[in-house]
């Protein structure tokens, strides 16, 4: 047996050595050289209104923290007095102009490096009005859809975004704050009920092309799983709707094929995409996003649970919550209570100085949420 | 059987001696006219008006003429007078019977006093069987004499045809020049050991010398048109020196240029990563062949893709010519006769890829007695029988391989339990020689692969091949070979770990071929072949199948593709003087691929997409969705400067109608074929190349310098995140790309002596550019850009030390550039996610590649007659330990995406590997 044991280590070691290999890290100059290109997002909105473009900077693979917003920027509308505002860090804003549908603008960026950008020329389209949103339960959750059409078959290029929102509870309510190292009613509104709003982060395109007629029908939107806590108490999907050129329609469709997923042993070669912006003072630096020229047209609708989908699928993401007695010997209330202690009580025992307690995020939802009541919830 | 012939000689000494010993001979004179008869009709004579009883070979007689008159004159002085100054023997005993004999007289009485030392055979008794070394000898001072002798003194041509076997095992000799010196008119064995030359009439002195073979002559009287067939002796100790004893002058003297020859000798000299003898790798070593990397499948030469290879095993096509990964090549070393790997110049009867054709051709197995071979190394075993059937006429050849490292992976605890990998493969031949004018070849190839290493998906893929082959003798200056061939190559992936999405995807493609080939040979300035032939292709683009009842997979079918591509071709090789020959060759081929099928047509002008599609056309079974077809142009001229140096140059054009599509970089097993339809056209390539060469030192160092300049039509590249597995139109994820290859390829050459091997350096760039028509994707803004095996510069140096006649240690060390890859530069936030920006496509390299490797043969003794021949090879892979990278991938950890870079084989690998024969 022994023998045998020894027999098989040699063996490991062996075959350790035929198969030999090792994954190394690699950190090649062009990887870890500060990369940082100007981001470009956004778009001129066609007609009057406010038009709106983010400004930032592309981060070293290796950097974990939030990209960088390009500042004290100026970003002109060439040919125009139009000149775009910053709003906010990164965020530049032309409040009202009139950039009429059919006509054609370049955008013109200047950063505080003194280096210049400019977009190709953009011609304004007029986006069609989202027709309708519908829905149905296809396998185990709900297909949503998104109905519109150009009478005038000029738009051809749909490209549209969403934010949903979705009310929810915590599976617990805390009664109890603790306070100066007192545990006191809770006052003010209930924490334990709240909204949270996402916003779509796939690249959602559509195209009527190929038809005789520019109408889309039931082109899938979004998919909601059974098990998604979004379909339990209500549910509101707001969707966006933007024309888009042929140039823009391939940027974005592009775009989704090459960065939704990453390289592997045998995944596909991935390429750059190009967008429409180019760096004027250095031709060969490059600039990432496209902007395009067209009015929004949006469309908000509420969602209610369809009897087929089973309440039972719901997945909450409150699972793993469980309550406790708190304090424990040798460990004050405070350790449990005290900011960063994770507790909120819940109730006290009755007759006693302990304490019915659950982690924080099983009582307080404004982590994940906001427990203010947004305007167009009924 | 010397020991058999000299019990034998014995037996009959003692019959004679006895018999001398009982009667005086007597003593017969003879008369007549002998003038003009041949030695056969001059026996009947003398038998029937003497007692005379003749003894002879008629073979060894065949040249000898009888002249003389006679008047009462004794056999014995007539005879003498007859054999005078050739090397036929003769001895007359007292019964009156004649021997004739070759080189030793016949001793007709016993030596004195043989009887009374006690029956010991004599010293001085002659050793008959003493072995091929006279009969070889005899043999090259013979004169043969072809056609009647009637004709002597025509001027003019006559053709000599034979074959030329192996004496040893009666298999042919494939590649054996044949050759005159006065004036140099030569003539290589085909495949099938076969040669025609035609040569002025007269006396020649035919040089043949042959790769591995003792080289050999014969005197010959040519009066006509005739036949000769020549067995060749085999090199008795298997020494590594005898190499390129012969060809030496091959490298300057024949009108081929970029092509290379192997056999197994120099193949199972180079030494490997798991210590077996390995075909591609060997082939890889060659200036102009390259890999994207090690444990890969396909190799590209001479700039084109991995797919523009055509692999045939004796005329059928290899689709994945390797095991495990490409860790092991599909080839069994033990069974393998030669290779041939044509990187230009390639004639016309191959076709149907671009870039290169790499055919191998199998033993036919020994036709005298039963041999083996096999070796067993770290991971496989291997063992080869052959032998008779019909000694002489028919023989058999069978070759497993197969791994037991799947018993291996089992035996380990831990990580490795759950992994799988094992391939197996088998081979059998069959030759028969029905007669002189009919031959018969069948064989059969059979490979699996399959592996599982610790993911729950089982992949496997399979190689079938089997091919029959009747060749036909016309006469002397035609024969043709009727082949009919089958191949099929098939993958799947499967898995069942998880119930609800066990799965099942799977692909095929299957070839059945029927062609002609014919073998003209007018006069000594012309070799013309021709043939004609047809390829029907079915292909099972992929199908998704959901496994067991409980799964949910949606099964998903890409309707399957039939394809039928024809080709007539004609080439012929002039020797326009002594310095001058032309090989100039068509070649033209017709693609229709075949109904039932659909066929999208999409909104003009942008790119085509799913959602662009406007129509869609079905075609029914059988009728032609789309034909190409265009010829194809062959030429290659030699202008010989010098006997030792000369000058080529080659232009060839090919057409492919099949497409390897695949995304990734290294041949994967997940890689699909595609027939040229309405969008994929068919590819085109075009090749110039030059080359210089000189033999120094008595032809023992070739000097070779080529460069060649390609250009490619109509090649696959591929849309960013281009999905190819089940795409229903696979014609919106590819663009249509343009390419050019060019390149230098300098090698220095040393194949006899202690020392040998080869020293190659390339320069080679591969770009190719995509031109954006209809609207599709423009690469990198319509420039040129490196393809993915674009690997400028390599240094590859090959050779083998002989310390002493059982020891020999050889090396192998590779340099190149590394292969182009696209980085991920930086990341950014965009349309509400994290995106990745990517450099220009193949815009950098990943770390120039180095590998040593070394290994030490170990032979047993090399006595000719024992049981089994063994050999030990004792090898380091890797020797330096330097961590090639395999494969650069990215993975998101956290909120970062970090690089990682696969070396597989990273660090030495030892091998040890036991080889036998019998």
């Amino acid at each position: 047996m022994q023998n045998q044991a020894k027999w098989l280590r040699w063996l490991q070691g062996v075959l350790l050595l035929a198969v030999g290999s090792c994954v190394d890290p690699y950190r090649p100059p062009e990887i870890t050289a500060p990369n940082t290109y100007l981001v470009v997002e956004g778009n001129l909105n066609g007609g009057t209104g406010s038009s709106t473009i983010r400004l930032s900077r592309t981060q070293n693979l290796a950097n974990f923290s939030k990209p960088t917003p390009e500042q004290k920027a100026t970003i002109r509308v060439d040919g125009t007095a139009y000149s775009f505002v910053e709003s906010a860090k990164g965020t530049y804003t032309l409040a009202s102009a009139s950039l009429p549908i059919g006509s054609k603008f370049q955008v013109r960026i200047k950063t505080t490096d003194s280096k210049e950008y400019l977009s190709d020329p953009i011609t304004m389209k007029q986006t069609p009005k989202i027709d309708s949103l519908s829905w149905d339960v296809v396998g185990s959750g709900l297909q949503v859809y998104v109905n519109t059409h150009d009478a005038s078959n000029k738009t051809r290029y749909y490209r549209w975004e969403y934010e949903d929102t979705y009310e929810f509870y915590t599976p617990f309510e805390s009664t109890l704050a603790f306070i100066n190292e007192q545990v006191v009613p809770r006052t003010g509104p209930p924490i334990n009920h709240c909204w949270r709003t996402e916003l779509s982060t796939s690249i959602l395109l559509g195209s009527s092309a190929r038809l005789t007629q520019d109408v889309l029908q039931k082109t899938p939107l979004l998919f909601l799983s059974a098990s998604s806590p979004k379909l339990n108490i209500n549910y509101s999907l707001l969707v966006k709707q933007y024309a888009q050129s042929a140039e823009s329609y391939a940027y974005w469709q592009n775009l989704l094929k090459t960065t939704e997923q990453l390289g592997g042993l045998f995944d596909p070669l991935p390429s750059q995409v190009a967008g429409n912006l180019r760096c004027v003072t250095n031709p060969s630096e490059p600039v990432l996003g496209f902007l395009d020229g067209y009015t929004t047209e949006q469309l908000r609708v509420f969602i209610k649970r369809p009897a087929t989908l089973s309440r039972s699928l719901i997945r909450t993401g409150y699972e793993g919550c469980f309550t406790d007695t708190i304090p424990k010997p040798k460990q004050p209330l405070s350790v449990f209570l005290a900011p960063g202690g994770g507790y909120n009580a819940i109730s006290q025992l009755d007759g006693t100085t302990n304490y019915v307690a659950t982690g924080v995020a099983c009582t307080d939802c404004r982590d994940i949420g906001t427990i203010v009541k947004p305007s167009y919830w009924p | 059987m010397t020991k058999f012939l000299r019990l034998f000689f014995f037996i009959s000494c003692i019959s004679l001696a006895l018999t001398a010993a009982g009667q005086p001979p007597p003593k017969t004179t003879i008369s007549g006219n002998f003038t003009g008869l041949s030695f056969g009709q001059f026996v009947e004579q003398i038998e029937r008006i003497s007692p005379y009883r003749f003894f002879y070979n008629s073979a060894d007689v065949d040249s000898l003429q009888v002249t003389s008159q006679a008047t009462d004159r004794t056999l014995a002085s007539l005879l003498t007078d007859m054999v005078a100054g050739t090397q036929l023997r003769f001895a007359i005993d007292a019964r009156s019977r004649v021997f004739i004999t070759l080189d030793q007289v016949i001793r007709t009485e016993l030596p004195i006093g043989f009887f009374e030392r006690g029956g010991a055979v004599d010293t001085t008794t002659i050793d008959y069987g003493a072995g091929r070394e006279k009969t070889r000898l005899t043999l090259e001072t013979k004169l043969f004499e072809i056609g009647s002798r009637a004709l002597a003194g025509r001027p003019g041509n006559a053709t000599l045809a034979g074959r030329i076997k192996s004496a040893t095992t009666g298999e042919p000799a494939v590649g054996v020049t044949v050759l005159i010196d006065k004036p140099r008119i030569g003539a290589v064995t085909d495949q099938y050991g076969f040669y025609s030359i035609a040569l002025p009439r007269g006396r020649h002195e035919l040089k043949i010398r042959s790769l591995g073979l003792r080289d050999t002559k014969r005197q010959l009287m040519l009066f006509g048109d005739g036949k000769l067939d020549i067995e060749m002796d085999e090199e008795v100790v298997p020494l590594k020196e005898v190499i390129v004893g012969a060809q030496r002058d091959a490298n300057v003297a024949s009108t081929q240029m970029g092509a290379e020859r192997l056999d197994t000798k120099t193949i199972k000299q180079v030494p490997t990563v798991l210590g077996e003898a390995d075909l591609i790798r060997v082939v890889m070593t060659l200036p102009g062949v390259k890999s994207v990397g090690e444990g890969t499948v396909g190799f590209n030469v001479r700039g084109g893709s991995a797919g523009q290879n055509l692999i045939l095993f004796n005329d059928a096509v290899i689709y994945n010519p390797s095991h495990l990964f490409g860790f092991f090549s599909a080839f069994n070393p033990d069974i393998i006769k030669s290779v041939e790997l044509y990187k230009s110049g390639i004639p016309s009867r191959f076709g149907g890829r671009l870039s290169s054709v790499l055919d191998v051709a199998t033993r036919d197995g020994n036709k005298k007695k039963l041999t083996g071979a096999g070796g067993i190394g770290l991971l496989t075993g291997r063992l080869t029988l052959e032998g008779p059937l019909i000694t002489d006429k028919t023989s058999i050849l069978v070759g497993v391989r197969s791994t037991y490292s799947d018993w291996l992976l089992k035996q380990l605890p831990g990580s490795y339990a759950n992994s799988r990998a094992s391939f197996y493969d088998v081979n059998l031949n069959l030759t028969h020689e029905a007669s002189d004018r009919n031959s018969f070849y069948g064989s059969a190839y059979l490979s699996h692969d399959q592996f599982k290493l610790n993911s729950d998906s089982l992949y496997g893929y399979s190689n079938q091949v089997a091919a029959l082959k009747w060749k036909h003798v016309f006469s002397n200056k035609l024969y043709g070979v009727f082949t009919g061939t089958y191949s099929r190559y098939q993958y799947s992936v499967s898995s069942d770990k998880r119930p609800a999405e066990a799965f099942r995807f799977g692909f095929d493609i299957q070839q059945s071929g029927l062609k002609a080939d014919f073998n003209y040979f007018p006069n000594t300035r012309h070799t013309i072949d021709f043939g004609v032939g047809s390829t029907r292709y079915d292909l099972n683009p992929g199908s998704l199948q959901p496994s067991g009842t409980t799964s949910r997979i949606r099964s998903d079918v890409v309707p399957g593709e039939q394809g039928l591509e024809s080709a007539i071709y004609i080439g012929d090789k002039v020797d326009v003087s002594p310095r001058l020959s032309v090989n100039m060759g068509l070649r033209y081929s017709l693609f229709m691929n075949l109904g039932p099928g659909q066929v999208f047509t999409y909104t003009p002008g942008i790119p085509r997409a799913e959602s662009t599609i406007r129509d869609t056309l079905n075609y029914g079974s059988g009728s032609a969705v789309k034909t190409d077809h265009g010829p194809e142009y062959r030429l290659a001229l030699r202008y010989a400067i010098t006997d030792a140096f000369s000058v080529k140059a080659s232009y060839n054009r090919m057409r492919q109608y099949l497409h390897l599509v695949s995304n990734s970089v290294a041949v994967s097993p997940l890689d699909i074929y595609k027939l040229s339809d309405t969008y994929l056209r068919p590819q085109v390539g075009d090749q110039f190349s030059l080359g210089l060469y000189q033999n120094l030192r008595a032809n023992t160092i070739e000097l070779s310098a080529e460069g060649y300049y390609r250009t490619l039509q109509n090649q696959l590249d591929y849309r960013s995140g281009a999905t190819l597995l089940l795409n229903h139109h696979l014609e919106t994820d590819v663009v249509r790309a343009e390419g050019v290859a060019y390149g230098v390829e300098l090698m220095i050459r040393k194949m006899t002596g202690k020392l040998n091997g080869w020293l190659s350096y390339t320069y080679a760039r591969s770009l190719l550019r995509t031109n954006g028509e209809d609207g599709s994707d423009v690469v990198n803004g319509g420039q040129f850009y490196p393809s993915s095996y674009d690997k400028p510069h390599d240094v590859t140096l090959v050779g083998n030390y002989k310390i002493n006649r059982r020891l020999s240690i050889s090396f192998n060390v590779t340099y190149s550039t590394g292969r182009p890859i696209t980085l991920p530069l930086a990341k950014y936030v965009l349309g509400g996610a994290e995106r990745v920006y990517y450099s220009e496509r193949n815009q950098y390299r990943i770390a120039d590649y180095f590998r040593t490797d070394l290994a030490m043969n170990i032979e047993g003794n090399h006595k000719v007659h024992k049981l089994a021949h063994s050999s030990w090879t004792l090898g380091i892979y890797n020797l330096t330990g330097r961590r090639n990278a395999y494969s650069v991938y990215f993975n998101s950890v956290g909120q970062t995406i970090k690089g990682y870079q696969l070396s597989i084989f990273g660090q030495p690998i030892p091998t040890l590997t036991y080889n036998f024969k019998f």
